[in-house]
């Protein structure tokens, strides 16, 4: 419990279980998100290379697209 | 930015906006470092902005996206995808590259269906494979730190990125593939320099579906204006046109005499021209091709024993572009042949020899018989033309 100071972290919704809305399921666009539920995507840079997003060890780092799962 | 395991705190919640990827709390957007388009940039997070580039991205689902081309073109490497070829340097001995026990690379005498000589440019990864080692690419050793090429297995990592541009295979840096030590020998190791565009860092992508045949004999090497295996003459153009001839194994003019020492083939193998006297000899620069004199010996196909027939300077060195000539542009029987600086230009020579008509003197200027002596006119033996070589 704290003072009032109506930050997201003091909002909440009450919602009946029976109006409870499904969570999304793959394959559904979760609109807070705007993204497409378990469904893979590639983040290709708008840079003139539209190279892909990309990992190297943990970094996020831009790459030619290369075929691997990363 | 990196990737870390999952537990949905706020750092690891992003809302794509159909250009950028934010933070759900800090509103922080998705941005390569410094907006620099290149391989291997890092990727950060940084407050929006609509003068910082770098920031916008594209969401593309991969059930959306174009598949990967299996064959053709691909513009950016030049290289036809999945499309076998052979890496054929042009120092003069046109050796290939040859993955060496799926590890080294060596440059090696062309063995058509030797599949470690084969690669190809794998359109997925967009890295040069073996074609025998299918798993391995071409890679600069050390993670790209090293002079040194090697096969390993492929990461696309940008020292596995190479393309095919303008005669030479470019890494994503810069460096490009080179012979390594210069010297074009059997087994010599391949690896990566900065560019300065000797023959030895070039080479040609010759599809094996389009490798032309190996020439026999009677055809033209047109890179060294020698018929294969076609016996000939060497024959000065001073006054006397005696024959280059061999004493010992020392080079020098002399009457033409029937000998088997004043014949000579040009053998596509070796690339060198070659005695009818001795065929396991060759032209030869003494001193390891650093001298002058000229002899014949074993046959090596170093800088020293490769010459090209070119009608207008004679015999002129691959590698140093020094000329045959007669020691002191004397006539004489049994005089000593050697190399030389070429010592005239054509039109000095040209020049020459109209200064000496308008005085009307028979006298040949000495310019003029310095250069005769490095000319040679190549007789062809046409009536030994099926004499086996």
């Amino acid at each position: 419990m704290s003072k009032k100071n109506n930050g997201l972290h003091q909002q909440w919704d009450v919602i009946y279980v029976d109006e409870m809305p499904a969570e999304p399921k793959k394959g559904e666009l979760n609109k807070r998100f705007n993204m497409h539920v378990d469904r893979p995507f590639f983040v290709v840079s708008g840079l003139k290379s539209e190279r892909y997003l990309d990992i190297i060890k943990h970094n996020l780092v831009l790459k030619t697209p290369n075929g691997f799962p990363s | 930015m990196q990737v870390w395991g999952t537990n949905s705190g706020w750092f690891q919640l992003y809302k794509y906006d159909g250009e950028t990827f934010f933070n759900v709390y800090t509103k922080k957007v998705l941005a390569v470092e410094e907006g620099k388009d290149q391989e291997g940039q890092n990727v950060k997070i940084m407050e929006k902005s609509d003068k910082a580039t770098g920031q916008k991205w594209k969401l593309l689902y991969v059930d959306l996206a174009d598949p990967e081309p299996t064959k053709g073109l691909n513009k950016q490497f030049n290289f036809m995808i999945n499309k076998p070829f052979f890496l054929v340097s042009k120092l003069y001995m046109n050796r290939v590259a040859e993955c060496v026990s799926a590890n080294d690379i060596r440059l090696r005498t062309l063995a058509r269906k030797n599949l470690g000589q084969q690669f190809y440019f794998d359109g997925s990864s967009k890295t040069i494979k073996s074609k025998q080692w299918t798993d391995r690419s071409i890679t600069i050793q050390s993670d790209g730190t090293s002079s040194n090429i090697y096969m390993t297995t492929t990461n696309a990592r940008w020292f596995q990125l190479f393309k095919n541009q303008k005669g030479n295979i470019v890494n994503e840096k810069g460096k490009v593939i080179e012979v390594q030590g210069h010297i074009d020998r059997e087994n010599q190791n391949i690896g990566i320099l900065e560019k300065d565009n000797g023959l030895y860092q070039q080479w040609d992508v010759i599809y094996v579906d389009e490798m032309p045949k190996e020439l026999k004999k009677g055809d033209t090497n047109t890179m060294f204006g020698l018929d294969v295996e076609r016996p000939f003459f060497v024959v000065t153009t001073l006054e006397s046109e005696r024959y280059l001839d061999l004493i010992g194994n020392n080079m020098v003019l002399k009457t033409p005499n029937s000998f088997p020492s004043q014949q000579w083939y040009f053998d596509q193998k070796s690339r060198t021209i070659k005695s009818m006297r001795s065929k396991n000899m060759s032209w030869d620069i003494d001193g390891a091709s650093k001298g002058t004199n000229m002899s014949v010996a074993a046959t090596n196909s170093y800088k020293g024993q490769l010459f090209k027939w070119d009608g207008e300077s004679g015999f002129v060195n691959m590698y140093d572009g020094r000329v045959l000539d007669i020691l002191g542009g004397k006539d004489e029987e049994g005089q000593n042949v050697q190399m030389s600086k070429a010592n005239q230009s054509k039109g000095q020579v040209e020049d020459s020899v109209l200064r000496q008509s308008q005085t009307n003197s028979n006298e040949r200027t000495e310019q003029e018989i310095r250069f005769r002596s490095q000319q040679t006119i190549l007789h062809r033996l046409k009536d030994v033309d099926e004499q086996s070589c």
